[in-house]
């Protein structure tokens, strides 16, 4: 047995057959997020005829697309590492996929007021569904579908994706009866589409759990072989990390006041918190700094004088000795570290500059202030 | 070995002084949109341009699709961007949507490119 024949992308797969008798033009509008699940999905409708649309939601919280804004050198060296897979996933499969930015709504609806709860870090699985869903399913009635689907597989992801859960979020989104998981069809109760033979059943599958062995194997079939990495990996809220600095910010902040401009600089940089409305941001790396500088208007920011060390920014007002801990923090993460003192440029938010002379601070001290 | 002292050009009267060169359009040899005379291989110039400078992708293609929103099906729209991801992504945004790809042209090696696509 030799290896399977390589295919085009795109090309037309031995599947199979469509109804005997000609059907209606069947539209679905489904979550494309350009993993290998999604995709599969929207294949397999694509299989039997269906006409498919994908939708992509920018939430805010996706590492690649921050990774996009920071341009680092080996990022930018192989623009696939940042290339947007669900454009990459559309254009394999022939599916348009249409982006929407849903940043804003999603950060007042869903993250902060979630109804159902967060994850192991501040990941509202079930309320991010259901958002979407409800997304979709304006679109779908928008554009005369009657199908919403979606590449969840029963029993693959703890909070969101078990029988219960996947009820749940059917009910909840408006779509019983409409809302089609075609890699776990068989496994679930069918939809309107498939009661009336629209879709075939029998050609749609029964994945379970955890393994992507199965749906490796469909990738192969369908020719697929350029196959991202899982998509599950790429949210920030799922970071406990991210997730830390982000209840630290919340629990020193009204957080009706929180903007998604504040969100975004959680992602980048060490925090030190060193009162309860003061906070001092500095980058790990040149593409941190660089990214710290561009968000610099306004703020006051620290950096060693020479230039050596990270570049930080500070959310609000330091006084006079708030200003020499600042400048120790900007010192300890320099080049000069080691020194016994070190001159630092505090900025202030008015572009007047102050040059202060102060030893670096100790590292328990920072590592206690570190969120 | 000491330099030999460069000769000073004689300079020559503007009566007599050449017309400044015309250069060919590159198109010729290449299949990317000529970066001189602005034409692409069919002669094909630009209805809009858009300029997506400063702007991270997918930001620049969700203007691209904006823009090609108020363009008639067959305009020409060039995209000028200094992100070096919408040489990944404007193709297969292209692919997806069935527009037709034109190419690329590196305005500024490795900091500023002009795409090229023309409207389903």
């Amino acid at each position: 047995m030799g290896r399977p024949k390589r295919q085009t992308p795109g090309a037309t797969v031995p599947g199979p057959p469509r109804g005997e008798t000609p059907r209606e033009q069947v539209r679905a509008v489904g979550l494309l997020s350009g993993g290998l699940d999604s995709t599969l999905a929207a294949r397999l409708l694509q299989e039997q005829g269906v006409e498919v649309l994908g939708l992509h939601f920018a939430t805010g919280f996706c590492k690649v697309d921050h990774r996009r804004a920071l341009r680092r050198p080996r990022d930018q060296k192989n623009p696939k590492r940042l290339r947007h897979e669900a454009l990459r996933a559309g254009a394999d499969a022939g599916v348009p996929v249409e982006i929407i930015d849903v940043s804003e709504e999603y950060f007042r609806e869903v993250v902060l007021n979630p109804k159902h709860g967060y994850g192991s870090a501040m990941n509202p699985c079930i309320d991010c569904r259901i958002f979407m869903l409800k997304k979709a399913k304006e679109i779908a009635d928008a554009q005369g579908a009657e199908i919403v689907f979606t590449g969840e597989v029963l029993g693959q992801r703890p909070m969101s994706q078990y029988r219960r859960a996947l009820e749940l979020i059917e009910k909840e989104a408006g779509l019983e009866g409409r809302l089609l998981r075609p890699l776990s069809a068989r496994h679930l109760p069918p939809t309107r589409a498939e009661h009336d033979g629209r879709v075939a059943r029998e050609h749609l599958l029964a994945i379970e759990g955890r393994s992507r062995r199965e749906q490796l194997a469909l990738a192969q079939r369908f020719g697929m072989f350029d196959i991202p990495t899982p998509s599950g990996g790429c949210c920030f809220l799922a970071d406990e990390n991210f997730a830390r600095r982000l209840r630290d910010l919340l629990s020193h902040s009204d957080p009706q006041t929180v903007t998604t401009e504040d969100v975004r600089l959680l992602k980048v940089g060490r925090h030190f918190r060193l009162a309860h409305d003061l906070k001092v941001v500095l980058g790990r790396d040149e593409a941190e700094s660089r990214f710290l500088a561009g968000q610099a208007a306004g703020r006051w920011t620290c950096q060693v004088a020479d230039g050596h060390g990270a570049f930080g920014i500070v959310e609000g007002v330091p006084n006079g000795e708030q200003r020499e801990a600042v400048a120790s923090l900007a010192a300890r993460y320099s080049r000069h570290r080691n020194e016994m003192r070190v001159e630092v440029i505090l900025g202030g938010p008015d572009g007047s500059t102050t040059r202060l002379e102060v030893a670096p601070a100790r590292d328990e001290w920072a590592h206690s202030l570190l969120l | 070995m000491a330099p030999r002292p460069r000769q000073k050009r004689a300079a020559v009267p503007p009566s007599k002084a050449r017309p400044a060169r015309r250069w060919p359009c590159l198109l010729r040899h290449f299949v990317l949109p000529c970066t001189v005379c602005g034409r692409d291989r069919d002669g094909a110039s630009p209805g809009e341009v858009l300029d997506t400078r400063g702007l991270f992708c997918p930001v620049p293609i969700l203007r691209t699709r904006d823009r090609l929103k108020r363009l008639p099906a067959g305009a020409v729209l060039e995209v000028l961007s200094d992100d070096p991801v919408i040489l990944e992504d404007m193709p297969a945004f292209c692919r997806s949507h069935g527009h037709e790809y034109l190419g690329a042209a590196e305005e500024l090696p490795g900091r500023l490119w002009r795409l090229r696509l023309r409207k389903a």
